[in-house]
């Protein structure tokens, strides 16, 4: 009698890799992988950016074909070359990037290449079996991430899988939708489906898988029962060494106001309104926490605080803490110092008034290079007529990292110094370039962020996404900003360089800089930022102290309006 | 002539006209809804062009000098052979862009340049005798059209050719926006990655397509070449400007072959204006201007129109490789 429990175990196992290897051109996605998913549970795939999560569930759902190894459904080996295999199969894969035509309507999208003729009728049912909330008649461009989210799961579902894969589905809901496509998952589990999540975040992991498997650089380390482990565990099995999950926030005290924004709107690039009636204001030495769903006027409030956005409403006034301190060349010229000086805003070292309408300009420039004309006050400038590259000067630095890495920061066709000298090629003598400061500027981030490169002279292109990220942060933090403002720095950065990325922005704060940080993850941003601004819509729902709130109520914050 | 009769026939000519833009519009429609930006559509209706043209030469070949031409085989297979013709231009695309993973402007554009050289090589050394007679042929599809005056004149003096093309571009669109095959290919050209996660196969859609479109946008330069003889087109430069309109009209027509009927007319209108105004060069030369004056026009008001609904296919010029990264 020794048959019965390894029967029941072949009768539970529902999917198999054995020894998958996926190779993209000189890169090993997946390295000799096996393991086994067992029917009706949910089973999280752990793993950090690049470490072949997703090439591997691709191999399942017929996207991709394996370059060696073998899968087996229900103890038998299967064939899967194209998704139409996969759902022969019943395997379904909810993408990260929605699989969805935008111009029909959610029925059509269900009914897209099916045999069979649905009615309207069944995917209100099925809807409601298992809690699902969707128009059918809505159009794709008019839906909500997360209505889209539903929707390509009830598609799925409609072709009869018994196997459902989600690549990172939490990544754009807020707290309440990820607490309802849980519920949904709970549902399905109870209804037999074995569900698949792809993630890489451990709290989510903790709460709703019942088994994990953990890849690390495309080679498959282990399977963990979640009953049987913590979020420390996880995160040392998916870095490989031990690490500390703590964000520091400094307390410091804040300083002046620099920026103070008033009723500022601002369309996108489709004339759209992206932006309306924003207002706040930023202070020295603090971190300002922008949250929302991604889409939400993020992007355009960066882009126009930087000057990249000219069809705007409302006024940004920017602080240049200049009380007590010397003139310089750097953003004015002989002829703008003259201009002050006639309207009495400087005063010389000693005290004295500062008059300069006697003086040649080789007087004056000697005068500026030895620090001797003094600012009485602050300068209060408004950004809206400046061009960017004026307000780039003043020291308001974005470091926009947009989805495609390479777009806004840097040239990935060339090496590491031209990128730093995209931020210098006008300092130079006689029209030509100083490339020595620049040269020493890279390998000091190279030596200081750890940035794996073979030298300062390889192509940017040819890094890996974290090791850009680094470089672009690294760039941005050496011009000494008086503003930083960041968007999703840490985005495909593991999760020491992510922690070293926050650090960094902490020391900055330390030093004085202002810095605006949108980010996507709420754990983080609560943890890292001094205020938190919540965008709903384009508009401020909120203002609020991260010490003070719950990660629900900026979730329903996120979503007011 | 009075004023009336020089309308009636301005209006005759234009429909005529409209009919090679059609031919070449519909083809290129199908074409884009699966995504397939075809620049290769003026080669294509040049292709389509030498292959009337050689199919009535080897009919004519193949009938002794004295025995008369049967003149329902001497326009049918000279259609055959501009939709194999045209087809093959379509096919030459697809292997390109779908099986090689060409850029599909750089294909169609090539494409275009191997078509009007191709064909203006072969058209130009063909022996001519007997030539006309497809296009006395296919002249009037109702004989007794002059019975109905002015009415009978303009609508139905007409080629069968032209009720052909109006009716391919109502099958069409009936295909394209009521029945599961045209929901599909309209699935490959906004989404490929959509439509193939859904099982549809893409590469099989777009080669389909753009060889059935091709095939169509050959018959329209058939008709051209074929009724040029009775020196009926002599105003115009030549296909390869017809095949360019026919992409502007695709663009004006939002994608919609019932509205490319209309379009279709109204760049014809404009495509002949020139040959009705008398004048010094400077007016010949300005009217002729003006249907790629219109095509900018085209351009500015559908771009500031901006509708989410008459936009191109969204996947339009992009090559679909499923293991893309």
């Amino acid at each position: 009698m020794v048959s019965p429990p390894a029967l029941l175990i072949t009768f539970m196992e529902n999917i198999r890799f054995e020894n998958i290897t996926k190779i993209f051109g000189s890169i090993v996605a997946n390295n000799n992988v096996s393991f086994s998913i067992d029917t009706g549970e949910v089973f999280c795939i752990l793993g950090e950016n690049g470490s072949g999560k997703t090439t591997l569930l691709n191999v399942l759902a017929g996207i991709y074909k394996q370059d060696e190894g073998r899968v087996y459904i229900n103890g038998k080996e299967v064939n899967i070359n194209s998704p139409k295999d996969a759902y022969a199969h019943k395997i379904g894969m909810v993408h990260q990037h929605f699989k969805l035509v935008n111009v029909f309507t959610a029925f059509e999208n269900i009914s897209l290449g099916s045999k069979t003729k649905y009615t309207v009728q069944q995917v209100v049912d099925l809807c409601n079996k298992y809690g699902f909330k969707l128009d059918p008649f809505k159009r794709v461009y008019d839906m909500s991430v997360s209505e889209k989210q539903t929707l390509e799961i009830v598609k799925t579902l409609f072709r009869g899988v018994d196997t459902l894969i989600l690549d990172e589905p939490t990544a754009v809901l807020t707290p309440q939708e990820i607490t309802h496509l849980f519920d949904i998952i709970r549902n399905m589990r109870k209804d037999g489906k074995t569900i698949v999540i792809i993630t890489h975040k451990l709290n989510e992991v903790m709460e709703i898988s019942d088994r994990i498997a953990i890849l690390r650089k495309g080679e498959y380390i282990t399977t963990v029962k979640t009953s049987e482990t913590n979020e420390k565990q996880l995160a040392e099995l998916m870095v490989g060494h031990k690490i500390d999950l703590n964000i520091h926030r400094s307390k410091i005290p804040t300083t002046g106001v620099r920026l103070h924004i008033e009723n500022l709107s601002a369309v996108n690039r489709d004339g759209e309104t992206a932006i309306k009636d924003i207002s706040f204001d930023l202070y020295g030495s603090e971190i300002l926490g922008i949250a929302g769903i991604s889409g939400s006027g993020q992007k355009e409030l960066l882009e126009t605080i930087a000057g990249l956005n000219r069809e705007t409403n409302g006024s940004i006034i920017f602080t240049n803490p200049k009380k007590e301190q010397p003139v310089t060349f750097f953003h004015k010229n002989i002829k703008q110092i003259r201009e002050l000086a006639a309207e009495g805003k400087f005063h010389l070292k000693d005290g004295s008034r500062c008059d300069l309408t006697n003086k040649s300009n080789k007087e004056v420039t000697e005068m500026v290079n030895n620090e001797e004309i003094i600012f009485y006050e602050d300068e209060i400038i408004d950004l809206k007529y400046k061009k960017p590259i004026e307000i780039r000067d003043l020291g308001i630095k974005l470091s926009f990292v947009p989805e495609d890495r390479l777009g806004m920061g840097l040239v990935g066709s060339m090496d590491l110094i031209d990128n730093m000298m995209l931020r210098s090629f006008r300092k130079g003598h006689a029209g030509l370039l100083d490339r020595k400061k620049p040269a020493a500027l890279a390998q000091k981030i190279v030596d200081e962020l750890e940035v794996k490169t073979p030298n300062i002279h390889t192509q940017v292109k040819k890094l890996s996404g974290g090791n850009i990220q680094k470089i672009l942060v690294g760039r941005e933090l050496s011009s000494r900003p008086k503003i930083l403002m960041t968007a999703y720095p840490v985005r495909g950065l593991d999760i020491n360089s992510s922690y070293l990325i926050y650090n960094l922005l902490d020391e900055q704060k330390k030093k004085g800089t202002s810095i605006i940080f949108v980010g996507e993850d709420l754990d983080v941003l609560m943890a890292l930022c001094d205020r938190l601004l919540v965008l709903s819509n384009g508009h401020i729902s909120g203002i609020v102290d991260p010490t003070k709130v719950s990660k629900e109520e900026i979730g329903l914050l996120m979503t007011r309006g | 002539m009075n004023f009336f009769e020089v309308s009636v026939s301005f209006l005759s000519l234009a429909i005529k006209f409209s009919t090679v833009f059609l031919f070449g519009a519909t083809g290129e429609i199908i074409n884009q809804k699966s995504g397939h930006l075809n620049m290769g559509t003026p080669g294509i209706m040049y292709f389509g062009a030498l292959g009337g043209v050689l199919g009535e030469r080897i009919y004519i070949m193949c009938t002794p000098a004295t025995a008369p031409l049967n003149p329902f085989l001497i326009v049918l297979i000279p259609v055959l052979f501009a939709v194999i013709f045209g087809a093959f231009g379509g096919l030459i695309f697809s292997f390109f862009t779908v099986t090689l993973h060409c850029n599909q402007n750089v294909t169609g554009l090539t494409l275009t340049t191997l078509g009007v050289g191709v064909s203006c090589l072969f058209i130009s050394g063909m022996p001519m005798d007997r030539m006309a007679e497809a296009g006395l042929q296919m002249q009037s599809a109702f004989p007794d059209y002059q019975k109905l005056g002015w009415f009978g004149e303009i609508f139905l003096s007409q080629s069968w050719f032209t009720y052909l093309g109006i009716a391919i571009a109502i099958a069409t669109a009936i295909i394209i926006s009521k029945t599961k095959v045209g929901l599909n290919l309209r699935a490959v050209g906004e989404n490929a990655a959509a439509a193939d996660s859904a099982g549809i196969n893409v590469n099989a859609y777009r080669y389909i397509a753009t060889i059935i479109g091709g095939a169509i946008a050959g018959i329209g330069g058939a008709f051209y070449e074929l009724d040029k003889t009775k020196g009926m087109f002599n105003i115009a430069d030549g296909i390869d400007a017809f095949g360019w309109l026919a992409l502007c009209i695709v663009i004006f027509s939002m994608w919609k072959p019932l509205i490319a009927i209309f379009a279709s007319f109204g760049f014809a209108c404009l495509s002949i204006l020139p040959s009705f105004v008398t004048g010094n060069d400077y007016i010949t030369y300005g009217f002729k201007m003006l249907p790629y004056v219109a095509t900018l026009l085209v351009l500015i008001i559908t771009s500031v129109i901006n509708s989410k609904k008459a936009q191109a296919p969204a996947s339009l010029g992009v090559t679909y490789f499923r293991e893309d990264r």
